[in-house]
């Protein structure tokens, strides 16, 4: 087992790897799943010390926390933290919009431990905040959750200052996940950051590497499968992605790209994430997932 | 994993700042349906 330096999620949560994997484009969103291949990366990744997983009850839907759960079979329990999200509501015929109902948090709660087959989510977090339903509410459900021995920490993805701080109210908060990267740095100046260092929330990057395209191997549309999501995003589009070039061509010659050949970067479909414990940034230990962090974008 | 060993000094970072802060990102992070989801205040 090799070392890698830990952070601890919030002020009481788990300590975690500095890079977390994950492992959403292994069954969804970046083409063809591709399962003996995700699970070599699993393995390898343990192997090189991480411990931090990453998934959610809409990837696939469902099919990327039943891979972690076949995983999970294979190694022991206290060797990972599992962090998975909740926040959509589902039919036969696909996602049927947002849904933070205290009942839809206890009911993906539950859903989520069977597929994984684990007693309980070491990280619980929000999928993206429901506009219908207080803040409150939600977080008071997912608070019994771990009350019940169901969940460890919990989390929130995409919110921002003032649902942070009337989140806060209502139960700690471990980890706040957020876009980051060099073209996505709203959380620089829209308070997010700011709230989570104030509160002691850890910041969880997601995406730290463009959705692979900052790495430059994504060159142009026909590089991504047919059925790749990120055909529809727009800054992949037929305009967009030729002008942002420029922005992969800046990476690749700089400091942070020098520092290691580029044929040694992570492929894109299989992003470590890079973590900044934004509250504990002064520790040893999260400066270098600062170091990393730099790296990655 | 060999990202972990990468030290950046302030100069190069500065770099990096001066570099991107003169580039303008083309499109939304996300299509206009799922942008409604994100950065809620």
């Amino acid at each position: 087992m090799n070392f890698m330096p830990k952070c601890q999620l919030g002020s009481n949560g788990p300590f975690v790897s500095a890079l977390g994997l994950g492992c959403m484009g292994m069954s969804f969103a970046y083409g063809p799943a591709d399962e003996a291949e995700s699970l070599r990366v699993l393995r390898r990744y343990l192997e090189l010390g991480g411990n931090f997983l990453d998934t959610a009850e809409i990837y696939g839907p469902y099919t990327n926390e039943e891979l972690l759960g076949r995983f999970l079979r294979e190694v022991s329990r206290d060797s990972v933290i599992i962090a998975t999200k909740f926040g959509f509501r589902f039919s036969p015929d696909g996602i049927r919009g947002v849904d933070s109902s205290p009942e839809n948090v206890r009911r993906a709660c539950d859903a989520s431990l069977k597929r994984l087959g684990i007693a309980t989510i070491d990280l619980f977090y929000q999928h993206r905040v429901d506009p219908k339903v207080p803040i409150e509410d939600t977080v008071g459900a997912m608070a019994g959750l771990v009350s019940a021995g169901k969940v460890r920490a919990l989390g929130l993805s995409e919110a921002g200052p003032e649902t942070l701080r009337r989140a806060a109210k209502i139960h700690p908060i471990a980890a706040l996940q957020s876009e980051y990267s060099l073209w996505s740095r709203d959380v620089e100046t829209n308070g997010v950051l700011a709230t989570c260092r104030e509160l002691g929330i850890t910041f969880v990057p997601y995406s730290p590497l463009g959705r692979g395209f900052l790495t430059g191997v994504i060159q142009k549309l026909e590089d991504l499968d047919a059925r790749d999501w990120r055909r529809t995003d727009p800054r992949f589009g037929e305009k967009a992605l030729p002008a942002n070039l420029r922005l992969a061509h800046a990476v690749k010659s700089s400091p942070a790209r020098k520092a290691r050949p580029p044929h040694n970067w992570p492929s894109p479909g299989f992003l470590p994430r890079a973590m900044t414990s934004s509250p504990s940034l002064a520790r040893s230990e999260c400066a270098i997932s600062r170091r990393t962090w730099a790296h990655l974008t | 994993m060999g990202a972990l060993d990468v030290k950046l000094t302030a100069t190069d970072l500065q770099e990096i700042q001066a570099r991107f802060a003169q580039m303008e990102v083309v499109g939304d992070r996300y299509a206009p349906d799922m942008m409604a989801l994100v950065n809620h205040a």
